[in-house]
């Protein structure tokens, strides 16, 4: 029996000990963030067909494509299958250039696009939202501005243009009454629904893109053309076929009227300022068709204020944006048709942040990415291509299918937040800037302090350029003045954080190969190269001066012209990383300095025929390996004048070391601080495998909060009926993820009132209300002028962390005011009667009760009187019975 | 005589064939380049990506508009001097002319090798063993398969099989990539026991061994979609070809004498046909070190094919030639041989280089 206990209680133990590990590991896996990424490693490898891609991820052969799956079919595919998932992207958008030249060509032909007119009445034969449905099967939206409808400027403009985007609605007739009347003013006769010009067709010669969609949108818009009335001459053509002729040609020599353009942001743009001067004017381009372009006065000026960043308040420059926006369709030299939508297709199980604009390509998607609830794994993320040009430090690929991955391997200063575009520090802590007064700019930004002086003055002893025939540092001469001061905090960061081939941090990664830049426009040095002119010379207009005021904490004092309306920017143009090491550049310095038949620059490789240096691959490998020993023998430091202050021999030798450790182990080259490492690279294959590194800086939650957009999401709360003349209160109710959405995160809740035809009656901002409530009061003379119908409102939010404003229609009802007193009498009425008849009732049942009640004191007299008989016969007996008793008792 | 006039026959076809070599490489140069046109192409392409980029920049944004508009010259200035395109087409078409016939293949105007190099040589060297491997092996087993099958049929002439592979052979109209798409639908999406393409599992295994059965693995849905496309015809070809030998009055005579069918068919037919079948062998050679555009990207296979499709778009003139070069050289030099192996075997030539 004892020994049967013995055997039950071990078998226990030996059950909680078994399970307590995976309960653990479990507990811990949910809540501890290791060091460096949630994921052990990542294998990129290429796929180019999209179908084969979304068989792949939906068999779970590939969890991640690093590119968008922008076919709409596949795209339905992705839409239905419960494993897979999706995050939208924006960024690309389609258009119709016309040639402005007119109103006829060299060769006496018509040009209809040479009229404004006709141009703006183009607005109305587009069926936008028949492109949207029909040829991009829901994966754009229509499209009437330069601005992108995800970010911030069009969110900034909202109401302005909505009002646009209802009168420029399709509307074939109008447009067609508007363009028969102008081709008639032109000159042009219609003959049997053709249009004829001094007795011959008029041709529209249709340059149609044919490698996307842009074919059928080609196709469609020349179907609209020919019911015109038009001659349509489609002329199908590659880009590179293209763009002699409607970029380079001469626009009067009629060799095309139409084109079907295409645009491309790779960032979140934040200011688009300068659109009416790049889409509209002369400024944009400096080939003749853009110098062909004519705008009205009052757009040229305002477009050129804009260009030249000539306002002086914020307000200023949003009134200047409002009143261009309209001559934008007015002029329509261009008319805007479809914001793309690009869906970016991953497993169900992977989380990941994806950039609004870029997709994939921020470095924040490899600090994000994680199987759903738990710590590691391998990630097999796919792209369209992997490994294209040679990796350098210096002048290397800048693909973005290699730049996806290096974002992995490489830690940037700044990483552009996902979802607004602005910088956001990764590694440093703080910034504090002093701007001079003349330059608008403004923060938003909690790591960054602004103020502003009347001057700023270089001091004397900062670092101003290095003197590559002296050898010698300058520094700032006196009275050498900058816009702005901008001192950045990096931390204590020197002597502790690692590199991947365990070399540590010092101040000579960040300063010892500081005359590197400038050595390369050095024509006298071995290590020249003309492609670096035309950036340096741009660093240098803008470069005022440099100075280390601390090293524990690191803390650079940064002086510059460089401006920006924005202060974020203005910080991150100084703010630096030496993500490389200096000994890994070191190497590649030594192998083109001293001739070994590499270049860091593609130019400078062509030019001398030699191999672009390839950190991690190829003929370069070699020729690094033998630089590396000699440097390694030699103890080099280069710039030694300069560097030697930073760098000892021995620590040179050191460094070198452990890069021949790490070459010997992995087989390149390439070393940073990023949270992963490079561990092999197959170039037959086209293969990457990047691993964890866990003496990474930071933990993997450090951006958990980024795992989503915080784009808002409104209910607006409307009144039953709204009543002319009286006041009207809409509570427009914004969340996220169910929870309310805090009112300071919000920049603006704005909306509009539309009538049912789509014309907008009254707009204006909401206020704040409690927490996630935003409140648009209507008074009474505004609904005043609301006649008796079906209306909508539509909100527009825009969140401070989300770039994309939340739009919202909801209907609502105006109802007349002798209706409504005719509701509110029959309801007091109504109400009356109810409370009348509520009163019979009670007093029914009161009635009933009080009967009831009678009923009850009868019942209870009876019994009284029952009561009472007894009493008495009782009385009488207990009478008797004394008497009795004491007659008995005498007896 | 013999061999003097063997030797002027040797001289005269080798120097013949080095002239069209000549010709055709730069026929490939004019043609790649469009007769110079692509220059235009080129230089808008350039000139709008390069102004695009700097005028939307907000680093630049500062910058007067001269200066800007300076910088965005002097970039695409550089650019085009790096390309060669500041250089009129016919001096860069003598140039790539030079290199062509000096064999140095250059450096690629915008493609690199898959290390990254840009050097031509390299372009091709890096991807010819993939090449070699998958689509050279397919020629081999095709080359193969289809002479013994197709001697089986022609010695079991009006068979049912023989009907089924005349039936059948229709069927290799087909392209091999077409059959390949089947293949992937089939082994790799439907029952997913075979890869979907590419050239080794991913992550690669570390292991030799386990790389090699790896990518043995991965060449399975290639090769056989070549296979099975060229099997019936290939098949059929034979078949018919070794019939038409089979019925020359020489070999219906030493069947007569009763020579056995194994011997008649190595010695009477198999021999005489032998000079066709290596000549066809060794174009086919080359032919498969050319690889195949559409069958390499089906199956995502790294092979020369893509590139030479990858420099077409891109104009890469300097691949182009280079491929070219290769392949014309290879190709002229193998017909040399051709035609001094027959020099030697053929009595017919015999004679006329003898006269």
């Amino acid at each position: 029996m004892k020994t049967r206990k013995i055997a039950v209680l071990l078998i226990m133990l030996f059950v909680v000990a078994t399970v307590l590990p995976f309960v653990s590991y479990n507990v811990a896996a949910e809540e501890e963030a290791p060091k460096g990424p949630w994921v052990d490693e990542i294998v990129f490898f290429a796929e180019q067909e999209p179908a084969k891609v979304v068989d792949m991820l939906e068999k779970g052969d590939m969890h991640l494509y690093l590119i968008d799956v922008s076919d709409p079919d596949l795209f339905q595919k992705v839409k239905a299958s419960p494993n897979l998932k999706y995050k939208y992207a924006f960024g690309l958008f389609n258009e119709l250039t016309f040639n402005p030249v007119g109103p006829t060509f060299k060769n006496g032909e018509l040009n209809p696009f040479s009229n404004p007119r006709i141009r703006e009445a183009m607005n109305y034969i587009i069926d936008r939202n028949y492109i949207v449905d029909e040829i991009f099967k829901g994966l754009a939206k229509p499209k009437w501005v330069s601005f992108i409808s995800a970010f911030p400027e069009y969110g900034r403009l909202a109401d302005v243009i909505k009002l646009l985007e209802a009168k420029y609605s399709y509307n074939f007739e109008k447009g067609k009454e508007i363009i028969y009347e102008e081709m008639s003013k032109m000159g042009a006769t219609l003959k049997e629904g053709k249009w004829y010009y001094n007795d011959k067709p008029v041709v529209i010669r249709f340059l149609i893109r044919i490698e996307d969609q842009r074919k059928q949108i080609g196709d469609y818009v020349a179907g609209q053309l020919e019911k015109l009335g038009f001659t349509v001459e489609r002329m199908y053509k590659s880009s590179r076929e293209a763009s002699p002729i409607w970029l380079f040609g001469n626009p009067a020599e009629g060799q095309w009227n139409v084109y079907t353009g295409g645009w491309i942001s790779t960032v979140i743009s934040r200011d688009d300022s300068g659109d009416y001067g790049f889409f509209y004017t002369n400024l944009g381009f400096p080939v003749p068709l853009w110098q062909a372009y004519k705008p009205d006065p009052v757009f040229y000026e305002i477009a050129l204020k804009l260009w030249n960043g000539e306002w002086k308040t914020w307000e200023e420059r949003m009134e200047l944006m409002r009143k261009g926006i309209a001559y934008e369709l007015k002029d329509s030299v261009r008319i805007w048709l479809v914001d793309q939508i690009s869906p970016f297709v991953s497993r169900k199980e992977i989380e990941v942040a994806v950039d609004l604009s870029s997709g994939f390509n921020n470095p924040i998607w490899a600090r994000t990415i994680r199987f759903a609830g738990k710590v590691g794994g391998t990630i097999k993320a796919a792209n369209r291509e992997v490994l294209v040009d040679p990796w350098n430090p210096v002048a290397g690929s800048n693909w973005v299918y290699d730049s996806v991955v290096q974002q992995t391997l490489n830690d940037p200063d700044y990483i552009s937040n996902p979802y607004t575009g602005l910088p956001m520090p990764n590694r440093f802590e703080s910034v504090s800037m002093v701007v001079e007064k003349s330059v608008y700019t403004r923060a938003s930004s909690d790591w960054l302090k602004l103020e502003f002086v009347d001057k700023v003055e270089v001091p004397t002893d900062a670092w101003y350029a290095w003197n590559y025939t002296t050898k010698k540092l300058e520094t700032a001469p006196p009275g050498t003045y900058a816009k702005a001061k901008i001192v950045v905090n990096y931390g204590d960061i020197l002597g502790k954080v690692k590199y991947h081939d365990g070399s540590v941090m010092t101040l000579a990664d960040w300063f010892a190969l500081w005359p590197f830049g400038q050595e390369r426009v050095n024509p006298d040095s071995p290590l020249y190269d003309e492609s670096a002119l035309p950036g340096y010379r741009n660093w240098r207009q803008n470069f005022r001066g440099l100075r280390i005021v601390s090293e524990h904490p690191l803390v650079v004092e940064y002086y510059t012209n460089y401006t920006n309306q924005e202060a974020e920017f203005m910080a991150v143009w100084a703010t630096g990383w030496p993500n490389i090491p200096w000994h890994v550049t070191a190497i590649g310095i030594y192998a083109e300095e001293h001739g070994m038949g590499v270049a860091f620059s593609a130019d400078k490789a062509d030019k001398i025929k030699a191999e672009w240096m390839n950190y991690i691959g190829g003929p370069s490998l070699k020729i690094l390996e033998k630089a590396l020993d000699e440097c390694l023998t030699n103890g080099y430091i280069p710039f030694k004048e300069w560097a030697s202050k930073y760098i000892t021999t021995e620590e040179a030798k050191a460094r070198y070391q452990n890069l021949k450790n790490w070459y010997q182990a992995h087989g390149h080259f390439w070393v940073g601080t990023g949270p992963f490492y490079l561990d092999t690279v197959n170039f037959q294959a086209h293969q990457v495998v990047v691993k964890a590194f866990r003496d990474y800086t930071f933990k993997a939650d450090r951006w958990a909060w980024l795992s989503e957009p915080p784009i808002p999401e409104s209910l607006v709360e409307v009144p039953d009926n709204v009543v002319p003349g009286l006041d009207a209160t809409f509570n427009v109710k914004l969340s996220f993820k169910g929870k309310p959405y805090p009112n300071d995160r919000i920049e603006f809740v704005k909306y509009l009132l539309l009538d049912s035809a789509g014309n907008v009656l009254l707009s204006g901002e909401a206020t704040p209300g409690e927490t996630g409530t935003w409140v648009v009061k209507l008074n009474s003379t505004q609904t005043a002028k609301l006649s008796p119908g079906t209306y909508k409102i539509m909100t527009i939010a825009l969140s401070k962390d989300a770039a994309m404003p939340s739009t919202k229609e909801t209907p609502f009802t105006v109802i007349p005011q002798i209706s409504y007193f005719q509701a509110l009498v029959s309801e007091t009425q109504s109400q009356i009667n109810a409370k009348v008849s509520t009163l019979e009732t009670t007093l029914a049942q009161t009635q009933s009760k009080l009967s009831s009640l009678e009923g009850s004191l009868a019942g209870l007299q009876s019994t009284l009187y029952g009561a009472l008989g007894l009493s008495l016969v009782a009385l009488l007996v207990a009478v008797y019975a004394i008497f009795a008793g004491k007659k008995k008792t005498e007896s | 005589m013999a061999i003097k006039g063997f030797v002027k026959f040797a001289v005269k076809r080798g120097i013949t064939l080095y002239l069209v070599v000549l010709l055709s490489i730069y026929i490939t140069i004019v043609v790649a380049n469009m007769g110079g046109m692509i220059d235009n192409f080129i230089k808008s392409q350039l000139l709008f990506d390069i102004t695009y980029q700097f005028k939307r920049d907000p680093e630049y944004k500062d910058l007067p508009a001269n200066e800007l508009d300076k910088l965005i010259k002097e970039t695409y200035k550089l650019e085009i001097k790096r390309r060669g395109l500041d250089k009129p087409f016919y001096i860069r078409s003598l140039v790539y002319m030079k290199d062509a016939i000096t064999l140095d293949l250059g450096r690629a105007l915008y493609l690199t090798s898959d290390t990254g190099s840009r050097s031509v040589r390299l372009i091709i060297l890096e991807r010819l063993p993939q090449t070699v491997m998958l689509f050279t092996t397919a020629m081999i087993i095709n080359f193969l398969t289809h002479i013994f099958i197709g001697l089986y049929l022609s010695r079991h002439y009006g068979g049912k099989l023989d009907k089924l592979f005349i039936a059948l052979a229709p069927t290799s109209v087909v392209p091999g990539w077409f059959y390949g798409i089947f293949l992937i639908l089939i082994f790799a999406s439907w029952l997913h026991i075979l890869p979907y393409g590419g050239l080794v599992d991913v992550p690669p295994p570390k292991d030799p061994t386990l790389y090699t059965l790896s990518v043995l693995k991965h060449m399975i849905l290639p090769l056989a979609s070549w296979v099975i496309s060229g099997f019936f015809l290939g098949c059929y070809s034979n078949r018919t070809f070794f019939l038409i030998f089979s019925t020359e009055d020489y070999v219906e005579a030493a069947r007569a004498k009763g020579v056995p069918p194994r011997q008649l068919e190595i010695r009477y037919i198999l021999r005489p046909s032998l000079p066709p079948i290596i000549t066809g062998f060794a174009l086919g050679l080359i032919g498969s070190w050319g690889g195949a555009i559409i069958t390499e990207t089906v199956f995502n296979w790294p092979g020369l094919g893509k590139v030479t499709y990858q420099a077409i778009n891109a104009f890469d003139t300097p691949v182009l030639v280079g491929v070219t070069v290769i392949y014309a050289y290879l190709l002229a030099a193998t017909v040399w041989i051709l035609d001094m192996i027959y020099g030697i075997i053929d009595p017919r030539i015999k004679v006329m280089y003898g006269r």
